[in-house]
């Protein structure tokens, strides 16, 4: 189930929270949670329900593993024993392996049949949606369990609790144990945190649903189309640039829902994105974007030695490896985070204080043209289509500058795409600022975010009346 | 004056009770987002200004003056204070701390996944700095009743805020429940005339279903598919779109995934995202079915059977509709049409179908009707690179013909293109373009020729066809609903239906549908109702030819103009026919074949249809 869809608006949030609410007990309201979060995973394939709770069960006991023993506290060892590095490496040959199995065996096997000829039978495993999301979450349980940061949940449904809560389940934000271990055992759900979740809520279904799922019909006419050997320059450049702000739209929309859910239920999520095209540079664009699965990367990537270097660039290459592989079993998402890699490298190598120095304006144009072409790179499996969408965007193309099509779509969307590059601007906290002035203002600001949502909430219903622009851009996480 | 005044050191109080908050939760709601917290800190240093003035601004009041002039003296002598001493250890000690926080929840990476509760001690601890600085400075009962004044305030702020979330979580609340009672007890639409389709149906619940994960997966089909009011809601859907940009060039748009006429690209390659069928079309035909003096039970057992098995072997693709779709041309005059784009490698395939027939019935007189599109026609010029042209790939398909005879139908509708040949709102030709072709193909045929002034002219309002759909309900379609002339010949014929497997005869249908008894999407059914039956003619004309024509949508306009010129027509849909086409015409004692298909069928995906047939 997707969050921006009428069954979950109208049917199933509506269940969940009757329940949430009416029960008072903490532990009730937990287990309504852990009931309804399996019941949105298992929605359309029951079955992947059971390799979750395969997850939940063996980390649970890995978590309590890798932890040091209430012996081992006492004698204040300086290095971990060797029972928990090796329940360590069981945690990460784990988890890892449950990721590999279910979402990149069939990338592997292709390729090792393609590359060296074999013929290993290609396995027909459906990726699992949301695997990479939930297992990296334990993953950062147990090595935080095992670096003594956290202690490990005795309670199996509390940390249950934490793997499957559907709010951030299938799509992010990839939410620390630390953040929420507190509020698991105690919290509430202020007036306040309703208030603030619900208009959060209805902020990222908007982002989602006005903005992102109008803006891929764009998308889907110009870069998505079958044949692309046909694009023009401008045609290329528009597609791609509204890929881009499709993309955020919907990530950041899916997040800002995950945060308001999290929030009506007492939860306090970490922000997973901060108005990324403000950026002046990549290395803050990545400080902006996807927040929580950078920073996943430099907590528990960077420290790694590679090769036995450690070395910046060998572990930057690792991390931005990794970026690319997770987002995708595919040969072009591996391009595109080492796309990535390669600049925030260069940026690295030239240093702040000489990026400090070049223009503002230049800084602006070279990240968001970095950004953009990375997201071609992003949006074409099929690397032959990649190559021909590139060439497309050079003033080679042979065909030609424009067409009636593209100038068709560019006027027939022109204010739905002004629309979304200002609301990529931070609006929200410019209204904040401005509330602050006085209290007039203030409770002007606050009916009129009232009115806003109230509007947002039932245009985005009726838009989702047409399912067939509702895509979903997180099968393959 | 004075109410601006009174508000501003009001509120310059109000702030410095910030840092007395006790009230952990709005200020730790507002500490945890981390874009708020530079924001804050700049406004609070605004406030600091602010309080300053205000201060100064209170003094001078005489307001204030009069009725607390005791207070008064003190507070003046204390203003210069007020700004150095209570506001800089808040604004340092504040500053003091924020960069950390920031740093803890929005800036860095490696640092946030420290809870960011921890900056909640910083209000706490800012007071206790200040209160004994305060004491130095203020007689003790003064500050008592200052701080009196300044809770109740902040009380009454706190309140109001508290008062906009009620007031924000029961407005959304008193929507969603109300949308939430609206999407389950709303009566929900079964069909959809303007999709001319079925809409999904609430599938029953098995475990077995269940954990295949069909349920769950068809329930939400239903539930998304059914919203109450469905068709209001895709109308606003058309209205949103429409606003959300500007018309180009004067309203023309294209709808639909552009087509490059290019070689192998077959025209409808994207219609399965939106080509819809009509899998149970007694639904909506029975109406007229009814009226046609039938019993609409056997009808709609026997169609629900035909349909279902079309259901089964026929792919999505091939359904009515589909036969067009892909990109659409509106027009803002309301016409709208199908861009064409094939290219040789189709004709060809298509052609040796076709000879193949010939190959097989050798002894049968054989004729092709490929019929061109209203984009042929109407199509403005400025706008002709967006579609292919017809005409030559018409031509081309005819040259591989061997043995079997060309109608030339586009010639002879290209001089009547100042009349109503094409429907502006639907991809079929009309009645009278039917006619047209239909006396061409008789004169090809050396069959008598039908004359259009013995025929019955019937008209009715209100038609909006397949191009309103394919549009998305575009505006200018949508708001232009036209007249439909159907053209009756006025001989006397007998009718009768197959299934598409040729069992279940039956007479219940007439070859002319009742045209006032038919919803408004749905007009063109007014010929022989739909295509998955297998209907047969036998008419007033008795000169022994018997006629099979294999053909789509477009050949059930042309069946009726026929009864003046072959003794038996037999009307095959090549998408739903389940029998062997030579084996028919041996059994029916065939005469004269037609292939009548308009250029999308024959040089789409409807080809592939023809060697199930053989």
């Amino acid at each position: 189930m997707v969050f921006s869809s009428l069954i979950f608006l109208y049917a199933f949030l509506p269940l969940c929270m009757l329940f949430y609410f009416l029960i008072k007990p903490l532990k009730g309201k937990n287990g309504v949670l852990i009931v309804f979060s399996l019941l949105f995973y298992s929605w359309g394939e029951p079955v992947r329900v059971l390799y979750l709770l395969l997850s939940a069960v063996v980390n649970y006991f890995l978590g309590m593993g890798v932890s040091p023993t209430r012996v081992e506290l006492k004698k204040d060892l300086s290095t971990p024993t060797l029972r928990r590095k090796i329940l360590l490496a069981v945690s990460l040959v784990f988890n890892i392996g449950m990721i590999g199995v279910f979402k990149y065996s069939r990338f592997v096997v292709t390729n090792i049949n393609g590359i060296f000829g074999a013929e290993l039978p290609v396995p027909d495993i459906v990726p699992m949606i949301g695997i990479s999301f939930y297992t990296f979450q334990v993953m950062s349980y147990v090595i935080d369990c095992y670096w003594e940061k956290v202690k490990p949940q005795l309670s199996f449904y509390k940390l249950l609790l934490y793997i499957c809560l559907f709010p951030q389940l299938i799509a992010g934000p990839i939410v620390r144990y630390s953040t929420i271990a507190e509020e698991i055992d105690n919290r509430r759900s202020t007036v306040a945190d309703i208030s603030t979740g619900i208009s959060r809520f209805i902020m990222g279904l908007a982002k989602k649903v006005i903005l992102a799922n109008q803006l891929y019909r764009i998308v889907d006419s110009t870069i998505g189309k079958n044949d692309i050997s046909g694009l023009t320059i401008l045609g290329a450049w528009y597609g791609v640039i509204v890929y881009s702000l499709y993309v955020y739209f919907d990530f950041s929309g899916y997040s800002d829902m995950a945060i308001g859910l999290g929030r009506i239920f007492g939860f306090h999520f970490n922000e997973n994105f901060n108005h990324p095209y403000l950026c002046k540079d990549i290395t803050e664009f990545w400080q902006r974007w996807h927040i929580s699965l950078g920073s996943f990367f430099r907590d528990y990537l960077l420290p790694i030695p590679v090769f036995g270097i450690r070395n910046k660039y060998t572990s930057l290459f690792l991390v931005w490896l990794c970026t690319g592989i997770w987002h995708g079993a595919n040969w072009n998402y591996i391009i595109w985070g080492l796309y990535y890699g390669c600049f925030i490298m260069f940026e690295t190598a030239l240093g702040k204080k000489r990026i400090a120095k070049i223009p503002m304006l230049i800084r602006h144009i070279y990240t968001k043209l970095v950004i953009t072409i990375g997201f071609g790179i992003f949006f074409f499996e099929d690397l032959g289509n990649l190559g021909t969408f590139l060439k497309c965007l050079l003033p080679t193309n042979a065909n030609g500058w424009s067409d009636m099509t593209v100038e068709m779509l560019m006027a027939n969307n022109l204010f739905l795409v002004i629309a979304a590059v200002i609301c990529s601007f931070p609006l929200v906290d410019g209204f904040k600022k401005l509330s602050q002035k006085s209290e007039n203002v203030k409770s002007l600001v606050s009916v009129s975010g009232t009115v806003l949502s109230v509007g947002l909430l039932l245009l985005s219903s009726v838009l989702l009346v047409d399912a067939t622009t509702n895509v979903f851009l997180y099968w393959n996480y | 004056m004075d109410n601006n005044k009174k508000r501003a050191s009001e509120r310059s109080e109000q702030t410095r009770n910030l840092s007395h908050n006790d009230n952990r939760d709005s200020e730790r709601a507002r500490q945890l987002d981390p874009e708020h917290i530079a924001a804050r800190r700049k406004a609070q240093s605004e406030q600091a200004k602010h309080l300053a003035d205000s201060a100064n601004s209170a003094a001078n009041s005489e307001k204030r003056a009069s009725a607390r002039a005791s207070e008064n003296v003190p507070r003046k002598t204390s203003s210069p204070t007020v700004r150095k001493n209570p506001d800089n250890p808040l604004m340092t000690g504040r500053q003091g701390t924020r960069p950390a926080s920031e740093g803890t929840s929005g800036g860095t990476h490696r640092t946030s996944n420290i809870s960011p509760r921890t900056i909640n001690t910083n209000p706490d601890a800012s007071p206790k700095k200040q209160s004994p600085d305060q004491q130095q400075k203020h007689a003790m009962t003064q500050d008592e009743r200052l701080r009196l004044r300044k809770k109740r305030i902040q009380e009454q702020s706190k309140r109001r805020e508290n008062a906009f979330r009620v007031f924000n979580i029961s407005a959304v609340m008193v929507v969603f429940v109300f949308c939430t009672l609206f999407m389950t007890f709303g009566k929900r639409p079964t069909v959809s005339y303007e999709e001319f389709r079925d809409l999904n149906k609430c599938p029953t619940f098995t475990w077995d279903s269940y954990f295949k994960g069909e349920f769950t997966e068809k329930f939400a089909a239903f539930y998304n598919d059914t919203v109450p009011l469905r068709s209001t809601f895709k109308d606003m859907i058309a209205s949103f779109r429409a606003i959300i940009g500007i018309p180009y060039k004067g309203g023309v748009a294209i709808v639909g995934d552009p087509i490059k006429p290019s070689d192998d690209v077959p025209p409808t390659a994207n219609v399965t995202s939106q080509s819809t069928s009509f899998k149970n079309p007694v639904n909506t035909s029975s109406k007229a079915l009814d009226v046609s003096g039938s019993s609409s039970q056997s009808t709609s057992g026997t169609s629900q059977s035909s349909s279902s098995s079309a259901q089964q072997e026929v792919p999505e693709q091939h359904e009515d509709g589909a036969e067009m779709s892909g990109s659409v041309l509106v027009l803002p005059s309301g016409r709208g049409m199908s861009l064409f784009g094939a290219g040789k490698s189709t004709a060809d395939e298509c052609a040796s179908y076709m000879n193949h027939f010939k190959e097989l019935l050798p002894d049968v007189d054989m004729y092709a009707l490929i019929a061109p599109t209203a984009v042929s026609f109407y199509l403005p010029e400025e706008y002709k690179n967006a579609s292919a042209e017809e005409k030559p790939m018409i031509d081309y398909l005819y040259s591989k013909l061997e043995g079997i005879t060309p109608v030339d139908a586009y010639s002879v509708l290209s001089q009547h293109v100042n009349e109503d040949i094409y429907l502006k709102t639907d991809h079929h030709w009309t009645s009278l373009g039917a006619f047209y072709a239909a006396q061409e193909f008789a004169r090809t045929a050396n069959a008598p020729v039908p004359d259009l002034s013995t025929y019955e002219v019937e008209t009715r309002d209100g038609f909006l066809g397949s191009m309103n759909r394919y549009s998305g309900y575009h505006p200018s379609i949508k708001n232009h609903p036209e007249t439909f002339t159907l053209y009756k010949p006025t001989n006397s014929y007998t009718t009768d239906y197959y299934n598409s497997d040729m069992t279940n005869e039956r007479t219940d249908r007439r070859l002319i549908l009742n045209l006032q008894s038919l919803n408004a999407s749905e007009y063109y059914l007014v010929f022989i109702g739909t295509d998955d039956v297998v209907t047969h003619v036998k008419t007033d004309c008795h000169n022994g030819r018997k006629l099979l024509m294999i053909k789509d949508s477009y050949g059930n306009a042309l069946t009726a103009n026929l009864t003046n010129s072959f003794e038996e027509i037999w009307v095959v849909d090549m998408r739903y026919f389940q029998k062997s086409v030579s084996e028919f015409c041996k059994e029916k004692e065939i005469t004269d074949l037609l292939f009548m298909w308009n250029t999308f069928s024959a040089m789409g995906p409807n080809r592939h249809e023809l060697p199930e047939i053989y």
